[in-house]
């Protein structure tokens, strides 16, 4: 079995490189008084199939603001993550020219297409016909000239003030999957998803090259390293950016950032000790383990300034735990943007070697902010940056993957938070004592808003609604990873995450790839596991029934054959229970413990039964029938009947009725009921005041 | 007589008249009862026989609620938000005739507490019935504010000027509803001291008290401060005390009662040094009607310089003498 486990998590892909499918060399320059951008891009494409593709396609992602009619808009109602479009403030792609480098001009064939939706009027998307097909193997190189104007913020991009986001700002290709690659079985076929409201991204890795040009006041953060920055005559720099094994690029510019810069330094950050931990955990060698260093870039707003040291921290804490758990971070840079105030959709997005995040002028000590969003946003360097899987159609195995990661880099780097509550813009945590949480509590509170509205297993836009799609893709597949690893065990799951980041880092899996790599790792076949909790809807819910502890009487009547026939009289039997009752050791007492399978789904779950002498009794039971019940016949009774006692269930939607206790519980219900009575008793008083 | 001197005297009057505070805190605590009531016996259904009690007393897990709500907790929450608006509705005018009492006592010291609080209920009742479209307007005038607030700033790229603003504005409309108290706690004092019917003219007239003695305002301020200093105290008290065992829950409940009791007692004491200061300005003698005055000796009947010498008709309220 180790000799197996070694083999799966040798570091196939520890030094791996992206194969740079698609390569783009930008130029471009930022208008602050139009909002514009004027560019150039010469795009290198591989046809990595053996298939000839006679023609390309295109995301144009800003064409998502342009109007009311596009598919974003009609399926978000203008609104995302609480963010509101704001009125008459569109976004728009005009791709000007397209050309092949041999000069072929494919402006004139470029058509608008709509591949997920009937909506003629969706300009997201754009297929272009090729003179003649790439071959396979072969690359295409195309000249593009566009030009971008941007939307107030909405959407994770866009200006506010004279700050900026440039997200989803430049023509960027769609990927052409090759017979085999994911879902594409029987032939190769493009995979370029109109822009709706409730997905993000899915590219090829590449190489960027980026001159952006802006106004020389402006203070800039993008995607990858900076390489040069070249004054020019009209009060413009032109700073380059250079990133390779990448599948996007984005870039912020406003004048009054704040830019600090620290380094991680693997050697500080992580002690030897962690380092021999994560060695023996995963079953890798130290050289495997081993971190890198980072140069971390932040771009703060400058109302936020005190808060720094708290924004290099949690970068610097995902940066080394990542890292340890999944494998070192490969580039050497990470930018983290605070967007300013009135900016909230640009915020807590995820771009490659590029993060936005978000905070508040005034934030409670422990509370999360801005480290969880700055975790999360980090976390995704890892999924979908890395294991770049297609988050239109597989929306849970970035965000899921995710969350689950974030929480468990939270509650190791930060222990239980507080909640992120204001009270007129004052942390509420700075008034008074609020409750904690870990990371599966807070997610466990989302999940439970929705839990059985939808599979997991489904297109980013075909959730019923916006609500399930956030619950299932984040909170729903945080909920079942956490369940996943406490039924494999902490150390077999952690190996199931770095053997899958491993083997995926810089490639495009989908759900079956992570199935086989959770086989494979833990030895066990858990297609059951996730036919039900990632394809299935239902929930789990045991519950504890009937608890009971009867006293054995003795049965009067006649007993035995023949000569050997004996009469019980019910006096005499009486007696005899009498005797008993006075000597309670021989006092027989007959349990029984009835667990239900209240919900749909189906798990293997633990019971544990304890008596008033102390005794206990553990079973295990399949969890299959609709119930199941234990009988015991001993000296004591039953105190307590508990279904999965170490929780390690969290999928499960009734946690208060996993267990029945027979003395009555008074101290939560009288400390909430107190409280309560007591909050009421003030509302009261207030409504009075005016009586 | 100045304000602060009001206020002493006041204080020891609301000290002496303690019962009327117990009776206030015990109608409180029946309508808190009676909302918490239907919560407390589903949380103690849910929990009551599961272990997560003990789990969720020492470490209360927020994720619980969520499940609570989602296994049954919504109809119970329609319910008790049901009971909740019932015994609001109910609690006002309640609040209305225990005024009555609490004032009338104040004026008169020897006025029956709940005979007054009958007697002026039907003004008062019409003085809250005028009362409502004020705090209504101040409600809307909040509404408006934060909207431009809001509207403001929405190009702002800095949170902190708004933040601030923001403050500014709930300490202005804490300050106007505050002074919204202060004028119908004259006018009810108007109403009752002068034997007036008419709720919107009393309102006027304490109005216009205020705008020519706009010192009496300091009057309710100064209770207010004084609240909340107590509810500093309490706050500090409660956070020391950590609920961490039933004794310990039993002790925050105690203090949570006593800081309750106080905010009653806030509330007497301002009336009656309100009332003082009314009838200090007021520079004639007041007269109130026997009919509903307790016999035995008068507690604190010392600013009623003359008393009304003939009964009046059974239930009849009576024009000003």
């Amino acid at each position: 079995m180790r000799k197996f486990l070694l083999f799966v998590l040798l570091p196939v892909n520890l030094l791996a490189q992206a194969k740079p499918i698609a390569s783009y060399k930008i130029s471009a320059r930022y208008s602050p008084e139009t909002k514009e951008v004027q560019g150039r891009e010469r795009l290198t494409w591989l046809n990595d199939s053996g298939d000839a593709v006679p023609e390309l396609r295109f995301h144009l992602y800003m064409n998502a603001f342009k109007n009311t009619k596009s598919t974003f808009v009609r399926e978000s109602g203008g609104q995302l993550r609480g963010d509101r479009s704001r009125k008459d403030s569109w976004g728009w792609i005009n791709v000007k020219s397209l050309k092949t480098a041999e000069g072929d001009n494919l402006t004139k064939g470029i058509q608008y297409i709509h591949p997920d939706d009937d909506n003629a009027d969706d300009q997201t998307v754009i297929r272009v016909p090729l003179p003649q097909p790439v071959k396979p193997g072969a690359s295409i190189q195309l000249d593009i000239e566009f030009t971008t104007k941007f939307p107030k913020v909405f959407a994770r991009t866009g200006y506010q003030g004279d700050f900026v986001l440039g997200g989803q700002w430049f023509p960027k290709i769609g990927v052409y999957e090759r017979m085999g690659m994911r879902y594409a079985q029987d032939q190769g076929q493009w995979n370029a998803h109109q822009f709706h409201a409730n997905s993000e991204f899915y590219a090829n890795f590449g190489t960027y090259e980026v001159d952006l040009t802006v106004p020389a006041a402006y203070v800039i953060g993008a995607t990858g390293v900076e390489r040069s920055r070249k004054e020019n005559p009209d009060k413009t720099v032109t700073y380059r950016f250079y990133q390779e094994n990448v599948h996007d690029f984005a870039w912020t510019a406003q004048p009054t950032f704040v830019r600090l810069e620290k380094t991680f330094s693997a050697e500080t950050e992580v002690s030897p000790m962690e380092l021999s931990e994560i060695t023996r955990l995963l079953g890798v060698t130290h050289e495997e383990a081993r971190l890198s260093d980072v140069k971390m870039i932040l771009l703060l707003q400058p109302e936020h300034q005190a808060q720094a040291e708290r924004h290099f921290r949690a970068t610097a804490a995902a940066i080394k735990y990542f890292g340890l758990w999944y494998g070192r971070y490969p580039h050497a840079t990470i930018t983290v943007v605070d967007p300013p105030y009135h900016a909230g959709g640009a915020g807590g997005m995820e771009y490659p070697t590029f993060i936005t995040a978000g905070t508040n002028w005034l934030v409670g000590a422990n509370d999360g902010r801005p480290e969880e969003v700055i975790v999360h946003e980090f976390g995704h360097q890892f999924w979908q940056g890395m294991v770049a899987s297609n988050e239109f159609e597989e929306a849970w195995m970035d965000e899921g993957f995710n969350t689950y990661s974030t929480g468990k880099v939270m509650d190791e780097a930060f222990g239980r938070i507080h909640a992120p509550i204001n009270f007129f813009g004052i942390p509420i945590q700075r008034i008074m004592q609020t409750f904690t949480a870990d990371s599966v509590e807070v997610d466990r509170l989302t999940y439970l808003v929705m839990p059985k509205a939808d599979n997991l297993a489904r297109n980013a836009w075909s959730y019923r609604e916006s609500t399930s799609y956030g619950v299932n893709s984040y909170y729903r597949t945080g909920m079942m990873l956490n369940t996943l690893e406490r039924l494999l065990g902490e150390q077999t799951m952690a190996r199931v995450m770095r053997a899958y980041h491993q083997r995926w880092r810089f490639g495009h899996p989908a759900a079956p790839d992570f199935f086989k790599v959770v086989d494979e790792v833990s030895g066990k076949d858990l297609k059951w596991f996730f036919d039900q909790y990632v394809n299935g809807s239902n929930i789990i819910d045991y519950a504890i029934g009937d608890v009971e502890s009867v006293a054995v009487t003795t049965k009067p009547g006649v007993y035995g054959d023949a000569a050997d026939m004996k009469t019980l009289s019910t006096e005499d039997a009486r007696k005899q229970d009498d005797k008993a009752d006075s000597n309670q050791k021989k006092k027989v007492y007959r349990s029984r413990v009835t667990v239900l399978r209240e919900g749909e789904a189906t798990l293997p779950v633990e019971i544990v039964i304890k008596f008033d002498n102390g005794e206990l009794e553990r079973r295990q039971w399949d969890g299959q029938y609709r119930w199941i019940r234990y009988e015991f016949l001993k000296n004591a009774k039953v105190t307590s009947a508990e279904v999965d006692p170490e929780w390690k269930v969290p999928l499960d939607v009734n946690r208060s009725n996993n267990s029945y206790v027979e003395k009555t519980q008074f101290q939560e219900p009288v400390k909430l009921g107190s409280t309560f009575l007591f909050w009421v008793q003030q509302l009261l008083a207030l409504v009075g005041s005016v009586a | 007589m100045g304000v602060f001197e009001a206020l002493r005297s006041a204080a020891q009057e609301a000290l002496k008249r303690w019962p009327i505070v117990v009776v206030y805190y015990l109608c409180n605590l029946a309508a808190a009862v009676v909302v918490v009531a239907p919560a407390l016996m589903f949380i103690s259904s849910v929990l009551g026989h599961s272990l997560e009690s003990e789990r969720l007393f020492s470490n209360f897990d927020v994720s619980w609620a969520a499940e609570t709500i989602r296994n049954g907790g919504t109809p119970a929450g329609w319910t008790m938000a049901s009971v909740a608006a019932i015994t609001a509705l109910l609690y006002l005018p309640l609040n209305t005739f225990l005024a009555g009492g609490a004032i009338a006592l104040a004026i008169d010291g020897r006025q029956s507490f709940f005979g007054s609080g009958a007697r002026y209920l039907p003004r008062f009742l019409r003085l809250l019935l005028c009362s409502l479209p004020c705090y209504g307007l101040l409600f809307l005038l909040n509404s408006a504010l934060a909207s431009l607030i809001s509207k403001a700033g929405e190009n702002s790229m800095q949170e902190y000027p708004w933040v601030i603003l923001g403050w500014a504005r709930v300490v202005l409309i804490v300050a106007l509803f505050w002074l919204l108290n202060t004028t119908f706690d004259y006018a009810k004092v108007i109403l009752i001291a002068e034997e007036r019917f008419g709720a919107l003219t009393a309102a006027f007239d304490a109005a216009r008290l205020l705008w020519l003695q706009p010192q009496g305002v300091a009057i309710f301020f100064a209770g207010q401060i004084i609240g909340i200093l107590f509810l500093l105290i309490y706050h500090g008290l409660s956070e020391a005390s950590p609920q961490t065992s039933l004794l310990m829950v039993g002790v925050v409940f105690l203090v949570r009662q006593l800081y309750t009791l106080t905010r009653f007692w806030v509330r007497l004491w301002v009336w009656n040094a309100e009332t003082l200061y009314y009838v200090s300005l007021r520079g004639k003698p007041l007269v109130l009607s026997t009919q509903y005055r307790m016999t035995g000796p008068p507690d604190s009947a010392y600013f009623v310089t003359m008393i009304a010498p003939q009964a009046l008709p059974d239930g009849e309220d009576q024009p000003p003498v």
